[in-house]
Parts: structure tokens; C-alpha cells; sequence
């Protein structure tokens, strides 16, 4: 009896997880489409279909599709589970809904070092060490500092992320001092400490593949421990897991995860908090189950805001703004959802004390 | 015996403590009015302020560039000092700031909206609106935290607003052209850079305004350290005082972002110091001091802010968020771990 209720259990579960799934793949696709067709030359969703398949259509039109807005899509995807990935473990291992990557220092803390690295290292360091294994180095530093700033006191998700705020700030700030000091223009801060998609290509998107697949598999494949150290440090360690270090490589995961992405699109922020937070109300947080619906869903998001910056500045005219070049960048919208998001869990999780 | 001792120490401090900070006001002045390109000697400098004589070159650039720069960097740490003293007193938190609270960014986010969209305003109404930005962005604020209690639950809530606006800050300026991008630097960063005599004119009425104004507060400021209910008890007006004394302290943070953008951290850590070097918290004595004391400290970081990296200068909002968000980090975590603020 009980064992058949155990297999239903687990049959309904599964069912609501390909489930799931498949709704956000679905909406994933034609989001792709719609975002691939979104630009200075508007394409139908018939011409889109008809130039990623190579069936006829223009020649100009697969060029712009396959080399400018594929690319790109594509990156806007991978990011987006990254950075919903790392945002799930950062939640998971430090049990506080207010935690994602930006928050705790690791989006601030790798920019840091990438700009650092990019400004002053010489020619031959630059192609001997990639760019993410820096960030990566920045990041996981950022973080282990807030860490550190938080540990004396009984854990307190509001203060932890006030800590990661502050630091957040600081860091910041060193960030514009130096693409000051290296006579970068303003739009280059911004587009490291806000991220954006503008003109990132199919070079962007190979250095950013095999973090991802590789980040991702092993986030997957550390899913059973995050979910041990769920149940506290001293449940997982009479289940034979080693917390602190299980603790550790989970969150060099989530480092790498983030330093990647923000390596190639600079610091897109609270993805990684709602991304985790809505995947966790469609399937529960067991991780097994959480980190990939986290991340298809923070893929969704993401891409869902690139489209809505895009299509904001493609078709709505603000005064004196008629002959401007960018698009707005995908942090600006990405901030906009997610701070008032924010502010709802946090005053949930003020209410609740 | 002890307390006449006491109450002597603190004369003796009240005294010297402005005799010292007027000192330095002097020479970060000095220093900041003499370095740059063209550089000057001191007798030089001396000569161009006091007997008219130099080159004409080294008059201009002393009476129209870097005078102004400094009067108008007093004048807005003043206002900023002073803010921070209301402030922490009001909310009875000595971690509020006009930065973590929504304030500023609410303020620079309707100047920025009328830089970028070339809004037909006259300079003269830039600080009413500038004004209405910020209390909307405190508005915003204090209705999103209430009911919550503590010290981190209201700053985060801040930072998040804070977080928000500058979301829509940054959506005008990557909206806007290059041009007006430039202009922005001022109203994301903070930035004294370029001010004129203009400024200072446009400041200086406010500042005579409201500066006095707050000096009616300090009483109740006194009473309202003593928490609530005992205020109450003594005849305040909780609510009603604490109302006034925000919007006191949004309109003076509204001139300053007008005129500078949002300086960040000055008003926190102006009165923090003088409370430390004073050894008192009445509030009689920290307000003028504090007031003198973000003065001196925007003057110096400006000064750090224009030599440091000489010729490329920093904007001095990332010097003061640098330093001040440092400060607030190791005061945040001292407090804790006496068990000051509650959280």
C-alpha cells in the first residue's frame, strides 16, 4: 500500500516536471523566434522560420538572423540558466530566499577582477588565462568575503543581504575608478555593472558554451548533495556527506556559473532571485528537480527581457530620443522586475519574524 | 565633581574641535585650490586671492573654476552633514542615510528625466522637482517598510527602491544620446566637477533657508534619541516631529542633487565622527559640527578625487560610496557585535 503510494507520489512528480518542462521549452521557442525577429528590420515569424532553416527566403535575412540576432538569443539563453542555476544553489546552501548572484558580491566581484585583468595585464597573460577563470577568482572571493562578514552572528537572511549589498556597492564603486582611471567611457560601465546583450556575437557565445554545459552538468550532478545540506550541516553529515566542503564546491559552482556569464554579458542582476523563486512555487525545492526548472525558467526571463528592452526602444518614441543607437540594456529591465520582486520577499520575510 | 569635570572636557572639545576642522577646511582648500593645471607656487596663490596681481589665466581659473568648485563643495557637505544628523536622530537609527532611504535616487531620477527629455524647465525649479523625486522616493520607501521592524529591514527595503530607480535612471540614459550620457555622469555618480559661481547662487538661498530651520529641530531631535515613548512623555509630537524633520531633510537633499548629483555616504559618516570626537550625542552641538564636518569631508574627498589620478579625474560620489560604504560595513558589523542595533 504505502510502497504504491510512494510510486504515484513519485509518478506525479515526474509527470509535473516533464511537464513543466516542456511548457517552458515550448515557451522558450517561440520567444527565440519572437526575439530573433525583433530589430531594426522586423522580421515575420514565417521569414525567421524560413532563414534558421535554410529553406529559401532572403539572402540578407539569413545573414542577420544566422551572424547578428541567433548569436545572441542563444547567449540570452545560456546566461539565463546559468545564472538561474547558480542563484538556486546560492539559495539552497545558504537556506535564505534573498540570496542570488548579484547579491552576495559574486556578479560585482567578478566584474572587478575582469576589468582589472583586461586593464592591466600584459598581452601574453591575456591569451594564456582566459577571462572567466579571473572573474571566476573575483567572484568566489566577493562572495567568501560577505561569508565571512556574516558568519559571527546567527544567520539572518535580511542582514546577509544587506552585507552583500553594501560590498556590492563597494566594489562597484572600485569598478568605476578604475574603467575611469583606464579612460573607458561611461558606456562601458555601465554595460559591465548593468550587463547587456548589444552586439555580443557567435565569439561571445564560444566562450560561453562550455562553462555552461560543464557548469550546469555538475551543478546537476552535486543536485543530491545541495539537497542533504538542505536539511542542516548536522542531518547531512549523519547522512555521510561532507558538509563544509560539499558547501564549498556548490558554491564554486555557483561562482563559476555567474563569473562566466558576467565574463561575457557583464552583471545582469536578479535573475538569479526570481528565476529559483518561481521555479521553486511550479515544482517545490528539491533541488533534483528545482536547479533545471530554475534554469529554463531564468532562460525564459531573460530572453523574455532582452525582447521587452528591445522592443521598448525599437517602438516607443520618447521625446529627443529619435536618433538614439543602443537598445536598452537587458540588466536595466531585468533590475526593474526583479527589485520589486525583491522587495515582496523581503517584506514577506520581515512580516514573518 | 566628576560631572562638572565632564561637562568641562566636552567645553573644552566644543572649542577646539572647530578651531581643528577649520584647519583642515584650510588646507584641503589650499591644496585643492593650488594644484591642478596651470599649478601654482604659494606666494603665487597668495598673491592672486589677496592683491590681485598674476597672469590673467591664473585668475580666472582660480576666482571662476576652483573657488566656486570649493565654496559650492562646502556648502553641499553642510547641507549633507546636517541631513545626516536629522536624519539618524529622527529615525533614531545611526545607520540612515539620504542614500539608503530612496531619496537621492528619487531626486536624481527626475533630474536626470528632465536633462535626458529636454524638459523646458527653468534652472530655478530643478530643486522643487528635485524635491518632489525625492520624497516620492521616500514615500515609496517608508510605505514599502511599513509594518516591518528594525534597522536591516528598512535599509534593504531602501536599497531595493534605491535599486529600482536606478533600473529607470539607467533605462533614460541608455534611451538618451551620447551627449546627454555625459551630462548623466553627475546625476548617477555625484560629481562637483565644472560648477561656477551659477551654482553657488543657486544653492546659497536654499542653504540660508533651511540650515537655521534645522536648528529649531535639535530639541526634539534630543528627546526623540530617548525612543518613543519617552518623547512622547515629554511632550513630542512623535509622529508629527519625525514627518517634519524627513521632509526637512528631503528638501535639503533635494538641493544637493540638483546641484551635484547623489554624493553618497557623507551624511552618514559626518555625524558618526563628530559623535565620536565629541564624546556627546546632544544634538545641539553635533548638528553645526556635523554640518561643518561633511562640508570639510566633500571638500577633501573632492580634492583626493581631482589629484589622486591626476590629469584624469574621478567623479567624488565614487571616492565618498568607496570610503563611506567601507565605513558603514565596519560600523554596521561593530554594532552587531555589541548588539547595538537591533535587527
Amino acid at each position: 500500500m504505502s510502497e504504491k503510494k510512494r510510486i504515484s507520489y513519485i509518478y506525479i512528480r515526474v509527470r509535473r516536471l516533464s511537464l513543466t518542462a516542456a511548457v517552458l521549452l515550448a515557451g522558450i521557442t517561440v520567444l527565440l523566434v519572437l526575439h530573433i525577429g525583433l530589430g531594426k528590420t522586423l522580421l515575420t515569424s514565417d521569414e525567421v522560420l524560413l532563414a534558421l532553416f535554410n529553406r529559401g527566403g532572403e539572402e540578407g535575412y539569413r545573414h542577420i538572423v544566422w551572424n547578428l540576432r541567433l548569436p545572441r538569443a542563444l547567449i540570452a539563453i545560456a546566461t539565463g540558466m546559468m545564472l538561474g542555476t547558480a542563484g538556486a544553489i546560492l539559495q539552497a546552501i545558504m537556506r535564505n530566499p534573498l540570496v542570488e548572484p548579484g547579491l552576495v558580491g559574486a556578479s560585482s566581484g567578478a566584474v572587478l577582477f575582469a576589468v582589472l585583468w583586461t586593464s592591466f595585464s600584459s598581452a601574453v597573460w591575456m591569451t594564456a588565462v582566459p577571462l572567466p577563470f579571473i572573474a571566476l577568482a573575483g567572484g568566489l572571493g566577493a562572495v567568501l568575503l560577505v561569508f565571512a562578514l556574516n558568519v559571527r552572528q546567527q544567520s539572518n537572511a535580511a542582514r546577509l543581504a544587506l552585507i552583500g549589498m553594501i560590498v556590492t556597492a563597494i566594489l562597484q564603486s572600485v569598478t568605476s575608478l578604475f574603467l575611469l582611471h583606464g579612460q573607458q567611457g561611461l558606456s562601458t560601465i555601465f554595460l559591465w555593472t548593468f550587463g547587456s546583450l548589444n552586439g555580443r556575437g557567435w565569439s561571445s557565445f564560444a566562450a560561453l558554451w562550455p562553462w555552461a554545459v560543464t557548469g550546469l552538468l555538475l551543478a546537476m550532478l552535486y543536485a543530491r548533495r545541495a539537497e542533504l545540506l538542505q536539511l542542516g550541516d548536522s542531518t547531512a553529515t549523519g547522512l555521510g556527506v561532507a558538509a563544509s566542503r560539499s558547501r564549498f564546491i556548490l558554491l564554486l559552482i555557483a561562482s563559476g556559473l555567474t563569473a562566466a556569464s558576467v565574463s561575457v554579458v557583464g552583471a545582469i542582476g536578479f535573475i538569479g532571485l526570481i528565476g529559483p523563486h518561481i521555479a521553486a512555487l511550479l515544482v517545490g525545492r528539491r533541488p533534483v528537480l528545482w536547479f533545471p526548472i530554475s534554469a529554463l525558467f531564468s532562460a525564459f526571463l531573460l530572453l523574455a527581457s532582452d525582447w521587452i528592452g528591445q522592443s521598448l526602444t525599437l517602438r516607443v518614441p520618447f521625446p529627443g530620443m529619435e536618433n538614439h543607437l543602443t537598445s536598452l540594456p537587458v540588466g536595466a529591465v531585468t533590475t526593474l522586475l526583479g527589485a520589486p520582486f525583491f522587495l515582496f520577499l523581503l517584506r514577506k520575510s520581515l512580516m514573518r519574524k | 565633581m566628576q560631572a562638572k569635570k565632564k561637562l568641562h572636557a566636552l567645553g573644552r572639545r566644543i572649542v577646539l574641535l572647530p578651531i581643528f576642522l577649520f584647519g583642515v577646511l584650510l588646507s584641503a582648500a589650499a591644496i585643492n585650490v593650488s594644484s591642478g593645471s596651470p599649478s601654482m607656487t604659494w606666494a603665487e596663490l597668495l598673491g592672486v586671492i589677496f592683491s590681485n596681481v598674476g597672469s590673467e589665466l591664473q585668475r580666472t581659473v582660480i576666482w571662476e573654476m576652483r573657488i566656486p568648485r570649493i565654496v559650492l563643495g562646502l556648502m553641499v557637505g553642510m547641507l549633507l552633514g546636517a541631513v545626516g544628523t536629522l536624519m539618524q536622530g529622527a529615525m533614531n537609527n545611526k545607520l540612515a542615510g539620504p542614500e539608503l532611504l530612496g531619496v537621492s535616487s528619487g531626486a536624481s531620477l527626475v533630474m536626470a528625466a528632465i536633462t535626458v527629455l529636454h524638459l523646458p524647465i527653468s534652472v530655478m525649479l530643478h530643486p522643487f522637482l528635485a524635491l518632489l523625486g525625492g520624497l516620492a522616493g521616500g514615500l515609496c520607501v517608508v510605505l514599502a517598510a511599513r509594518g516591518s521592524r528594525g534597522t536591516v529591514g528598512m535599509l534593504l527595503i531602501g536599497m531595493s527602491v534605491s535599486a529600482i530607480l536606478n533600473g529607470l535612471l539607467i533605462a533614460l540614459i541608455a534611451l538618451a544620446t551620447s551627449n546627454d550620457v555625459n551630462l548623466l555622469y553627475t546625476y548617477l555618480l555625484g560629481s562637483l566637477a565644472n560648477r561656477s559661481w551659477e551654482h553657488v547662487l543657486h544653492t546659497l538661498p536654499w542653504a540660508i533657508i533651511t540650515l537655521p530651520i534645522a536648528f529649531f529641530f535639535t530639541r526634539t531631535l534630543n528627546m526623540l534619541q530617548l525612543g518613543d515613548e519617552a518623547a512622547a512623555g515629554l511632550g513630542v509630537k512623535v509622529l508629527r516631529a519625525r514627518i517634519a524633520i524627513l521632509a526637512l531633510c528631503t528638501g535639503l537633499i533635494a538641493i544637493t542633487v540638483a546641484q551635484c548629483g547623489p554624493i553618497g555616504y557623507i551624511a552618514l559618516i559626518a555625524p558618526h565622527l563628530v559623535r565620536a570626537l565629541l564624546g556627546t550625542l546632544d544634538a545641539r552641538f553635533i548638528l553645526p559640527l556635523s554640518a561643518l564636518c561633511g562640508g570639510i569631508l566633500l571638500v577633501a574627498a573632492d580634492t583626493v578625487a581631482r589629484l589622486l589620478l591626476y590629469p584624469m579625474e574621478i567623479p567624488v560620489g565614487v571616492w565618498t560610496t568607496l570610503l563611506g560604504g567601507s565605513f558603514f560595513l565596519l560600523q554596521f558589523l561593530r554594532k552587531r557585535q555589541g548588539g547595538g542595533v537591533d535587527v
